[in-house]
């Protein structure tokens, strides 16, 4: 109780570290989200929506990615990014872009996955239709995303709720630096193993309201989308 | 099976050993066929006899695996319009959802409004046109579909099972309507249909259709009442009860 009441009053101060931290955790949050979202969910709905050789292996291999663990996404970004890597020229490891890119290779699949799933469910009786009335093919991709908007958007909320909650891929390529690279989640694991009980549970609670209004945001489309 | 023609510039679509397999199945085996312009063609047959494999070739939704479609004087962007079984009703309003089937060069805004409404009242459904498409009934979805047709003059329209979803008044309205249009255009029309009595009302030819295969052709009277194949008597059998 003693640590729930000093990480409330954490909470109401003013304290520099912890701004920096949930800073630092919504951008990269935020940015990991969107590239996954334009990269995923265009190509989620050509897969969902087009039949094509090999979709069955590619769909399957994409369900495999989207339970990629992350500390496996972390060392292959890691390596990419490490001196000797190939992409070591941009000196890029221990920084946000890094953790940003290791988001993205963990929540891309997800975004792709799951926009896939929620297309194929009204592509054929909707590329049917379109066709029929002689809609042009360029406009299929766009009318897709829209009709199926509401469930995407719950995609999307689920990539943030991933990227946000991740620890292991963020640890391994942005080295926890304090005001740099440290996130919610690896100063809650830091600070737990400080003692700092109070700093954890402050950043425990932070992220736990940030998680209830994204699921309440995604409950409550749902419930629009039911009416 | 060929129909018997006295113009060949009467022919709108050649079908030349036309094929469709499903899963390695056949589902459609049309050795040849000939649909002349401005006749009114019902495919009739049982479940999986081929009639909605047919629409989707005719409509290009889905290609042959093997033969061809000849299409003569159909090279419009707009000269199909294909009603698939199950028609998707976009979530935009019933009005917007009939104005998307209206191509924006062909007239401008408020033209393309006045055609949809136009549309919805040959429909019956013209006090839903602020309601959203996808919170309709089956039966008025089905009409907002068919009002999405007939909105544009097409010059071949392809029904797969049009009324499969509307009650007596709504048979009714799309009958009328569906005559009127294609008075007004000389549209051709091939539908697939399971209510003989829809293929007396509208059609001036019987396609029967058996196991992927045409195996009649005529008159409505004839093939629906006086069937020579064997498939065409056992379906007329079923029919009868």
């Amino acid at each position: 109780m003693k640590y729930f009441v000093d990480a409330l009053q954490l909470l109401l101060g003013n304290n520099g570290e912890l701004r920096s931290i949930v800073a630092v955790t919504l951008q990269m949050s935020f940015f990991s989200t969107l590239i996954s979202m334009l990269i995923g969910m265009p190509l989620g709905v050509l897969i969902g929506s087009r039949k094509f050789v090999g979709k069955r292996y590619l769909v399957r291999v994409i369900h495999t990615l989207m339970g990629l663990p992350p500390v496996v996404a972390g060392l292959i970004v890691f390596l990419l990014l490490s001196r000797s890597g190939p992409l070591g020229e941009f000196q890029l490891l221990f920084s946000v872009p890094a953790m940003v890119i290791a988001q993205v290779v963990l929540i891309t699949p997800i975004m792709m996955g799951l926009t896939a799933s929620v297309t194929s469910v009204r592509a054929k009786s909707l590329l049917e239709t379109s066709r029929g009335i002689g809609i042009p093919r360029r406009k299929e991709i766009g009318l897709l995303l829209y009709e199926g908007r509401i469930q995407l958007i719950a995609v999307m909320m689920t990539g943030f709720g991933r990227a946000i909650s991740e620890v292991g891929a963020v640890q391994i390529v942005g080295g926890n630096v304090q005001f740099k690279t440290r996130v919610m989640t690896t100063a809650i694991m830091l600070e737990t193993n400080k003692g700092n009980f109070e700093f954890a549970v402050a950043l425990g609670i932070i992220l736990l309201l940030i998680s209830l209004i994204i699921n309440s945001l995604a409950q409550r489309l749902q419930e629009e989308k039911d009416d | 099976m060929t129909e018997p023609y006295k113009n060949a510039d009467d022919i709108l679509i050649e079908l030349r050993s036309l094929q469709r397999l499903f899963h390695r199945r056949k589902v459609l085996d049309i050795d040849q066929l000939a649909l002349m312009r401005g006749h009114r063609y019902a495919l009739v047959g049982a479940n999986g006899s081929g009639k909605s494999t047919l629409l989707k070739l005719l409509a290009g939704v889905i290609k042959p695996t093997g033969g061809e479609i000849v299409y003569h004087g159909l090279d419009g962007e707009y000269d199909r319009a294909y009603l698939p079984q199950k028609p998707y009703r976009f979530s935009f309003s019933v009005r917007q959802n009939v104005i998307m089937a209206i191509p924006d060069k062909a007239m401008d805004k408020q033209q393309r409004r006045q055609q949809a409404e136009e549309a919805l009242r040959r429909l019956g459904i013209e006090a839903l046109a602020d309601a959203k498409g996808n919170k309709l009934s089956g039966g008025e979805g089905q009409r907002l579909a068919l009002a999405r047709l007939l909105a544009m003059p097409h010059r071949l329209l392809l029904l797969d099972e049009p009324t499969s979803a509307t009650d007596i008044a709504g048979n009714e309205l799309f009958e009328e309507a569906l005559k009127n249009y294609l008075a007004q255009n000389q549209s051709t029309l091939i539908f697939a249909t399971h209510t003989l009595s829809q293929a007396v009302r509208l059609a001036d030819t019987v396609i029967f259709l058996d196991d992927g295969k045409a195996v009649e052709q005529g008159p409505p009277e004839q093939v629906l009442y006086h069937p020579q194949s064997d498939g065409g008597k056992a379906f007329l059998r079923f029919w009868q009860g």
